[in-house]
């Protein structure tokens, strides 16, 4: 009877003493961050927006480039120093409005990237407080998570979880 | 009245300790408040529509600002215009002011800084060109970067109101008006900002065309 109790004392203190150590443990798990920006519709949405954008400015930029094309077969029927003057002038215009337009556009995207990331910040976040994770680790392929178990990935639920918020739902 | 069936009803599964009973109960509440509209006086209306069990109240929080958006239907804006008007319930005044908002979407929109007590105009600002920026984008420029989609119709701002109250409150309202469509609504009604003014990208609600075809009526 006394082995009994004391071998029950034993069990309950090993199953205690592995809950307070199961308890304990911080819950952690990672996302890879790359997956969750490109599966973010936000980003998705402002991909669509970007490329319209530069398919206008394309558009713009080769009605000038026709344009140059078309005086310089001219000049190749007859010479014409005022046509010469003519391309050169198109041809510069075409230069600086491309530059103007590439820097633009870095611009924007930059801009647009960080509008996703301050809401993708936001909701992973949330989404590690509602979860009630002590960590949430996000693997950016630099060596800020050098190995960690798959089981601890959570990018699908977090894709899943920041979309139905960007939605609004 | 639904809710105080489904009240009734808990008390009573309470009572009975039997398996089966509390499981039975619990799916006739269920029942009761998924089944139809109710019928509600000017008064629980407007308190329904304000609860965030009509789900036509949306928060999101974001870049330290807590946006709120409240999907209007006709009936709250022509009780509360009635009330502001007669100081009590009228029913002509209700019906003259529900005939001329009907046909409208209206979204209310609140911006409030989630710490502080500035108010969205003034949180986090960079210089006071952006304050004013902030001011003329919300009065001026704002309307071309709201949208509603019902359906398959995108529909553009047709009315925007910005409230300015210059600090008195830590929060500023947005009203926007959208026209509706001609055909019923089918689908979700999908709100969505691209914000310019304040740095948080687009930002979408959602309202259920379940919740939007729950609107309770108003008894008189």
């Amino acid at each position: 009877m006394k082995n009994t109790i004391l071998l029950i004392i034993t069990i309950l203190l090993f199953v205690g003493y592995a809950t307070y150590q199961h308890l304990d443990k911080p819950k952690t798990a990672y996302v890879e961050l790359q997956k969750v920006f490109d599966g973010f519709e936000m980003t998705k949405e402002m991909s669509v927006d970007i490329e319209k954008v530069q398919k206008v400015r394309e558009m713009q930029l080769d009605t000038i480039g026709v344009r140059i094309e078309m005086f310089k077969r001219m000049l190749n029927t007859q010479y014409n120093p005022a046509l010469v003057d003519s391309i050169k002038r198109k041809e510069y215009e075409y230069y600086l409005k491309k530059q103007s337009y590439d820097d633009d556009m870095a611009t924007l995207t930059t801009t647009y990237n960080d509008k996703i990331w301050k809401q993708l910040n936001q909701y992973i976040s949330d989404y590690g407080r509602e979860n009630k994770f002590d960590y949430l680790h996000g693997a950016a392929g630099n060596g800020s998570i050098m190995y960690a178990d798959s089981s601890h990935n959570v990018t699908n639920e977090v894709i899943a979880y920041v979309n139905d918020k960007y939605s609004g739902k | 009245m639904k809710l105080l069936l489904t009240l009734m009803i808990s008390i009573v599964a309470n009572k009975f300790t039997q398996r089966y009973s509390t499981a039975i109960l619990a799916i006739l509440s269920l029942l009761i408040l998924g089944c139809g509209q109710s019928a509600l006086s000017p008064q629980e209306y407007v308190r329904w529509v304000d609860s965030d069990n009509s789900g036509l109240v949306k928060y999101k929080e974001l870049n330290g600002f807590k946006i709120t958006s409240k999907l209007i239907p006709s009936e709250y804006i022509a009780i509360k215009e009635t009330y502001a008007e007669h100081k009590e319930f009228n029913q002509e005044t209700y019906n003259k002011k529900l005939k001329e908002v009907s046909g409208q979407y209206n979204i209310y929109i609140q911006l409030a800084p989630l710490s502080g007590n500035k108010s969205a105009l003034r949180k986090d600002l960079a210089s006071a060109d952006d304050y004013y920026y902030r001011v003329e984008y919300f009065n001026f420029l704002s309307e071309s970067d709201v949208h509603l989609i019902a359906g398959n119709d995108t529909l553009q701002c047709a009315l925007s109101n910005f409230e300015n109250n210059y600090e008195i409150t830590p929060f500023n309202n947005w009203q926007l008006v959208f026209e509706k469509p001609t055909q019923p609504l089918k689908s979700d009604l999908k709100f969505v900002w691209d914000d310019q003014a304040l740095g948080l990208g687009r930002i979408r609600f959602n309202y259920n065309i379940e919740d939007i075809n729950n609107i309770p009526t108003i008894t008189f």
